[in-house]
């Protein structure tokens, strides 16, 4: 009977294992497919209709996605005029929203960057400030969308495969 | 009364400190001029001053603040809220409105269209913050002959820094709300600098009355002409005239039936006559001749058919 329910839990925990780095995988794309999606909202209110960024993040926070209270703190704070850049504002609220996500530090520091790209005078040199943050996060979600579609699978396979061969060496 | 908080809130971060000081006599304050790599100067009460690093005033130009490119850059991002694509129209005419009715001039390197029109100005490098001042009541003393049983198609003639804006926003304010026996009348300001109303995101930040519409940064004449269709002001506003077109667009005005206020640069009727060919006798009832003396703006001399006060 202890050996039975040793083997499915470490069946269990194997296969907890790679489903775990799975849904890793699968949370980093949803959060870059979202920041990509604002990214592009940006560039779009920024070469439309030339809104400005408190305005912009204003839209952002009230729209209902993953980042909608990060956008909302950083217009209330750019709001404040208390003489911070929004530079720093951005870093800091992103710094702190991205501490709980599974990103990689390269990306991070890609989305806390941004505000590095406002400082175009015209519209459309703006946006295509903006495009070259989209491209460098296309670049990643297609990454991970092969990872996952070539990968996923053969993880789990592997996952519960190494806890069978445990469970036999162990027997 | 301009509050410091409005100053201050024209720079960003530790440039804030440096004018924690100064911004307590917003009151006074009428100019902060920056030029790069040289000292800071504002100007109290037509006096200029130096600051120091701590943000002290001086006069001797040993150990002032002398301001960087960056400086300046960060001070233009900030007041642009980071969005200087948005404020391009702005800057391609040279100034920038910000809360509160002031001014921030710019000049630097200008950037041509391909019909050699100003399009950007790059690599600004020179700023100068006015401060704008209201004065509540600075027409009380011309009401009674602009407005003498009707309203009376007025041109205010006064050299420059002698308060023709200030008279005219005032004008403007008073003749809007009403009072006594003169009726609110509905008015239109075509506000081609901001000056007048000072209006930031269309917001007139200045007093402009209860009745009153503003078409912010738009040309005189298509300004006139547009309210005119649009808003039917009984009263149109509108500063510094002086061409050709901007006569025509006020013989329009009054051919409507509207009537109109206007300002124009000058010392003397003489001045005015200078326009004589659009038959500015007819056009105008009153004008309003101002100069300075003893350093303070005043009324010199107003004019009817002839001549009808003398200050």
């Amino acid at each position: 009977m202890v050996r039975i329910i040793g083997t499915l839990l470490l069946l269990a925990g194997s296969s907890g294992i790679a489903y775990s780095y799975c849904n890793e995988q699968n949370e980093r794309l949803k959060i870059l497919r979202v920041m990509r999606e604002i990214f592009i909202r940006i560039k779009k209110e920024i070469e439309y209709l030339k809104a400005s960024i408190p305005e912009i993040c204003l839209n952002l926070g009230e729209q209902n996605q993953t980042f909608s209270e990060v956008f909302k703190d950083i217009y209330q704070e750019l709001e404040l005029n208390n003489g911070r850049s929004f530079n720093d504002i951005w870093h800091i609220h992103f710094t702190s929203a991205l501490k709980k996500v599974p990103l990689k530090e390269a990306e991070k520091e890609m989305i806390k960057s941004f505000p590095e790209s406002l400082i175009y005078r015209d519209s459309e040199g703006q946006a295509g400030g903006i495009e070259k943050y989209i491209g460098e996060i296309s670049k990643y979600v297609d990454e991970i969308e092969t990872v996952i579609k070539n990968k996923n699978k053969v993880i789990m396979c592997m996952g519960i495969m190494a806890g069978m061969i445990t469970v036999v060496i162990l027997f | 009364m301009i509050k410091a908080e409005e100053i201050l809130n024209i720079f960003p971060g530790v440039l804030r400190e440096r004018f924690r000081e100064i911004s307590l006599r917003a009151a006074d304050l009428q100019e902060i001029r920056f030029s790069v790599r040289q000292p800071v100067r504002v100007l109290i009460k037509n006096k200029e001053f130096l600051i120091d690093l701590s943000g002290k005033l001086s006069k001797i130009p040993d150990n002032v603040w002398h301001i960087s490119g960056k400086e300046i850059d960060d001070i233009i991002n900030y007041v642009c809220k980071y969005s200087l694509y948005a404020y391009e129209d702005e800057i391609s005419q040279g100034f920038i409105t910000i809360p509160g009715g002031h001014r921030i001039g710019l000049a630097g390197q200008v950037v041509l269209n391909a019909e050699n029109k100003v399009r950007n100005i790059k690599n600004i490098r020179f700023l100068n913050i006015r401060i704008s001042h209201e004065i509540i009541g600075a027409a009380d003393e011309i009401l009674p002959f602009v407005f003498d049983k009707k309203i009376h198609n007025t041109l205010i003639i006064a050299p420059p820094g002698c308060g023709k804006t200030t008279m005219l926003r005032d004008l403007v304010r008073q003749v809007s709300n009403g009072s006594g026996d003169m009726p609110g009348l509905q008015i239109g300001i075509v506000d081609e600098r901001s000056e007048i109303a000072g209006s930031y995101l269309g917001v007139p930040q200045n007093d402009v009355g209860i009745r009153t519409c503003v078409m912010d940064a738009c040309p005189k004449v298509q300004g006139m002409m547009m309210l005119i269709r649009s808003m039917a002001p009984e009263v149109v506003a509108v500063d510094e005239i002086g061409s050709k077109e901007d006569l025509e667009a006020i013989a329009n005005i009054i051919t409507c039936g509207s009537k109109i206020f206007a300002t124009i640069h000058g010392y003397s009727m003489a001045d005015a006559a200078k326009l004589d060919s659009f038959n500015i006798n007819k056009m105008f009832e009153r004008f309003i001749i101002l100069h300075k003396r003893d350093g303070v703006c005043r009324v010199k001399e107003v004019y009817g058919e002839e001549k009808i006060w003398c200050g």
